[in-house]
């Protein structure tokens, strides 16, 4: 076993695949695979899991190469046979894709450690990647980031129980106070406890230390007035 | 004080309409009494027919006319009939009727016109034979019998009591007036026809019934009407002693000659005739005479010719003729005065026998005329009677085999129309399965049509998703390449331009694909849709998102309806110039409804012509069915309606 972070880089341009080798060459020594196909990669990581196994992946997502009897055609494939083998990689996305939809379902129906895009994917990006996956963490590049954000706030905007528990929530001194205030759509009022896990999420998608900063957060963003 | 003022106000306005006309009807129907009783009678028939309550009608009138008829008004009895007949002819109340015909039966009884009366009476029966009620139709026997006895019909009489007997005698104890008059007419009519055993049954029977009159003093007076009628009969059978004890029971009554006068008179005069026959001549002239003062008194004119009739015969027996020769004159008198015959023939018969000479032949004279009239008069009345009764029967019968052919043809009729009903809905239930047939046939083919229709979105769709890759692969392939060398030989400026249509190409090629669409949800589509699109100043706000069951429309509805949303908000934020949208989601039982309005400055939807994707739009929603509609005015924002099928499976 070398102490060397074994890197597995899939894409079906050479040329991709190319720039991101000098890339990284450039933040520190690796060892490191290519593959161009979804399937060869998929093997590699199969045969590689019990002798030496990547700890991580950087993959594209969509393969313009694949041959009609391929079984993985797509990266969102490749990391979906992944996740459900269990083997311990953490695996980044490298594409150009940025359309809300193919972003929200990569990040959230197959939670990739990292969403790089090709075009900003220069040393420095995809060094702090790799140091945020190694100590388990996410990086999603910028543009991404906001992406989500923005989903998320307008997620917030569309929940009136949500909306109603930002709006109320500085007019209390305690939390336990909004109990038999907040309503949900059907007219019943809401426990304390839903309150205080819906307000946990509120931070958590907002990024916020606490509860001011949370109501801070969503005037900023304009989630309430 | 304007409350006090409103509230006074509102009292006497509550106080003037409470007091509705129909209470005044009661009113006056309930102030029967005293001299402005018919007045008020009158005042409340106008005032129901005024108001058109009909029983309120009937009442009133039933009620006049009987008022009349205690004050013998026949005026105001054909007045009632009046009202009766018209109640009946505009609601067909044949109890009107019936009363009708009883109120015409005593208008003619007090007028005299017996057989008329008999008539009315007939036809009266007739109609509550038919309503089924039984207490009136024995009434009216009754009071037909009557009538037959006063015209000597006894025969006739006897019938019809017996047969008003069939109607009253099963409900005895509601109907005892009624029934103990049943009874004395028919003793009465069996009396005449000699036959005093049975007559005495009858009226045994009927003192029998006489208990259950609730009114001592009418109660009273039937039990000395029928001392006095039992006592008759003996004296018919000429056992004069059981007939004397019997007129002396009834005399015994306490203060009879006060209370009862006229049943005093009849059991002093029947006593006295006993005497008379007894031969005990002044005992009997001292009753007459006593009787006859007695009905002096009240003024009872028939009687005192009675009495006269009675007092000439017993002087005459007694040889006292002048004293016979008067009241034998007095009795023709009163007894012409009452069409009282019998009584007129038996004073003239008298009066032949003790007068002499030509006054002797001009009393037999009248006598023999009246006798002779009297004679043709019954036999035509009794056959008038016995007519009336046969036309009647044979009416009835008539109506009974009309009923019967009626109900042949009804029946006859009925079986037609269920022919015909039979008929009619096998034709309806033939349409009906063609028309079910069709409608199979017209929505399967419908279902064909749209399914192809769909064909057609999925094939469009996959067009769409080849340009989207060949324009992401090959043309911004290209571009980059020619981006590198233009960057390595750095002619930068170029460089540059060319990296912002590479940009414009992505972005396309991003638009156009429908990547990872089957693998979100609509709803976080949408909300992605929105994300893209949502700033502080263009708020996106979507409503009833979640009462759509999103799983189970088609793809191909769904996509249409995604990029019909996506083109709108981009419109939207191109040239609206809003800062706010809001996106209603609605669901009928086959359809969606989106509609998308916002605060911008709006156009002119008549006048201004549609772009490309405007057009697009309408036809990709018309391709599946849809409808597509934009509505918009200056100043007032821009409503976009879409509505498609669900197309659920």
């Amino acid at each position: 076993m070398n102490d060397k972070l074994r890197i597995l880089v899939v894409d079906d341009h050479q040329l991709v695949v190319q720039g991101i080798l000098s890339s990284l060459n450039e933040v520190g020594t690796f060892d490191i695979v290519t593959a161009n196909t979804c399937d060869k990669a998929f093997e590699l990581v199969k045969n590689n899991s019990k002798t030496n196994p990547f700890q991580i992946l950087f993959t594209d997502l969509s393969f313009d190469n694949t041959a009609s009897d391929a079984i993985l055609d797509r990266g969102e494939s490749l990391i979906k046979a992944i996740n459900t083998a269990n083997y311990n990689i953490k695996i980044g996305v490298i594409t150009g894709h940025t359309e809300t939809n193919r972003v929200y379902n990569v990040i959230h129906n197959l939670n990739p450690s990292a969403y790089l895009l090709k075009t900003k994917c220069d040393a420095t990006e995809i060094g702090f990647a790799i140091s945020k996956m190694m100590a388990n963490d996410h990086y999603y590049t910028h543009e991404i980031h906001q992406k989500i954000t923005r989903r998320k706030i307008v997620q917030i905007q569309m929940d009136e129980v949500a909306l109603q528990i930002l709006k109320e929530l500085p007019k209390h001194a305690k939390i336990s106070n909004l109990e038999g205030i907040i309503q949900k759509n059907d007219g019943s009022t809401l426990k304390l406890r839903s309150i205080e896990t819906k307000l946990a999420n509120l931070r958590l998608d907002l990024n916020a230390k606490n509860n001011m900063d949370l109501i801070l957060k969503a005037k900023e963003l304009g989630v309430i007035d | 004080m304007k409350k006090t003022l409103f509230f006074i106000l509102f009292f006497t306005l509550y106080s003037v309409f409470s007091q509705t006309p129909k209470d005044s009807i009661f009113f006056y129907l309930n102030n029967t009494k005293g001299e402005s009783k018919f007045h008020n009678l009158r005042r409340a028939i106008s005032l129901s027919e005024n108001l058109n309550i009909d029983t309120l009608i009937q009442q009133a009138s039933i009620k006049y006319g009987m008022e009349s008829y205690f004050v013998k008004d026949t005026l105001g009895l054909t007045f009632s009939k009046n009202k009766l007949l018209r109640h009946f002819q505009n609601h067909k109340d044949s109890f009107s009727l019936g009363r009708a015909f009883h109120f015409a039966a005593i208008n003619h009884k007090i007028k005299n016109n017996l057989d008329s009366s008999f008539y009315y009476y007939q036809e009266s029966k007739s109609v509550f034979a038919k309503l089924k009620d039984s207490g009136e139709v024995g009434r009216k026997l009754l009071s037909m019998a009557i009538l037959q006895v006063k015209e000597l019909d006894y025969l006739g009489s006897e019938t019809t009591a017996v047969e008003g007997l069939k109607y009253i005698e099963p409900s005895k104890k509601k109907q005892y007036r009624t029934l103990i008059s049943l009874y004395q007419t028919l003793g009465n009519a069996l009396g005449y026809l000699n036959r005093p055993k049975e007559s005495r049954a009858y009226y045994l029977k009927a003192k029998e019934m006489a208990k259950f009159n609730p009114l001592k003093h009418r109660r009273e007076i039937n039990y000395l009407n029928l001392y006095n009628n039992i006592g008759l009969t003996y004296v018919d059978e000429k056992d004069y002693e059981k007939a004397i004890t019997l007129f002396k029971e009834g005399l015994a009554f306490d203060s009879i000659a006060i209370k009862y006068p006229r049943q005093y008179q009849n059991l002093l005069g029947g006593l006295s005739s006993v005497y008379f026959r007894q031969g005990k001549i002044t005992q009997a002239i001292e009753g007459y005479k006593t009787v006859l003062e007695g009905r002096k008194r009240i003024d009872y004119v028939y009687g005192q010719s009675v009495s006269h009739g009675l007092l000439a015969e017993a002087y005459k027996e007694n040889k006292q003729y002048s004293l016979a020769r008067k009241h034998a004159k007095m009795g023709l008198d009163l007894g012409r005065k009452t069409r009282n015959n019998e009584q007129v023939l038996e004073c003239l018969k008298i009066l032949t026998e003790l007068t002499t000479g030509k006054i002797s032949k001009n009393y037999f004279k009248d006598y023999v005329q009246l006798k002779d009239s009297l004679f043709v008069r019954e036999r035509t009345r009794k056959n008038q009677f016995a007519k009336v009764r046969y036309e009647t029967e044979k009416k009835e019968k008539e109506n009974i085999n009309l009923k019967l052919e009626n109900k042949e043809k009804e029946l006859l009729l009925e079986r037609e129309t269920q022919q015909k009903i039979i008929g009619w809905l096998f034709a309806g239930g033939g349409i009906l399965f063609i028309g079910f047939g069709t409608s199979v046939v017209a929505s399967r083919r419908k279902k064909l049509l749209f399914d192809a229709k769909l064909e057609q979105v999925e094939a469009r769709e996959k067009e769409r998703q080849q340009i989207a890759k060949s324009l992401h692969d090959e043309v911004a392939g290209d571009i980059r390449t020619l981006h590198l060398k233009l960057s390595k030989s750095n002619q930068l400026d170029e460089a540059k331009k060319l990296d912002v249509i590479k940009e414009n190409v992505r972005n396309l090629s991003h638009q156009l694909s429908s990547q990872s669409f089957d693998e979100v949800s609509f709803k976080d589509q949408i909300i992605n849709l929105i994300a893209d699109y949502f700033e502080p100043n263009f708020k996106i706000k979507t409503l009833g998102i979640d009462t759509i069951d999103w799983k189970n429309v088609n793809n191909s509805i769904k996509r249409t309806l995604f990029l019909a949303v996506r083109e709108t908000i981009q419109n939207t934020k191109k040239h609206a110039a809003a800062t706010q949208v809001d996106i209603h989601f609605e669901a009928t039982k086959k359809t969606i409804k989106i509609t998308i309005s916002d605060n911008g400055k709006g156009f002119e939807s008549k006048t201004k012509k549609k772009g490309i994707g405007l057009k697009n739009l309408k036809e990709r929603v018309e391709v599946i069915d849809g409808v597509f509609s934009i509505e918009s005015q200056l100043d007032k924002g821009t409503t976009t309606k879409i509505e498609t099928p669900k197309d659920e499976r």
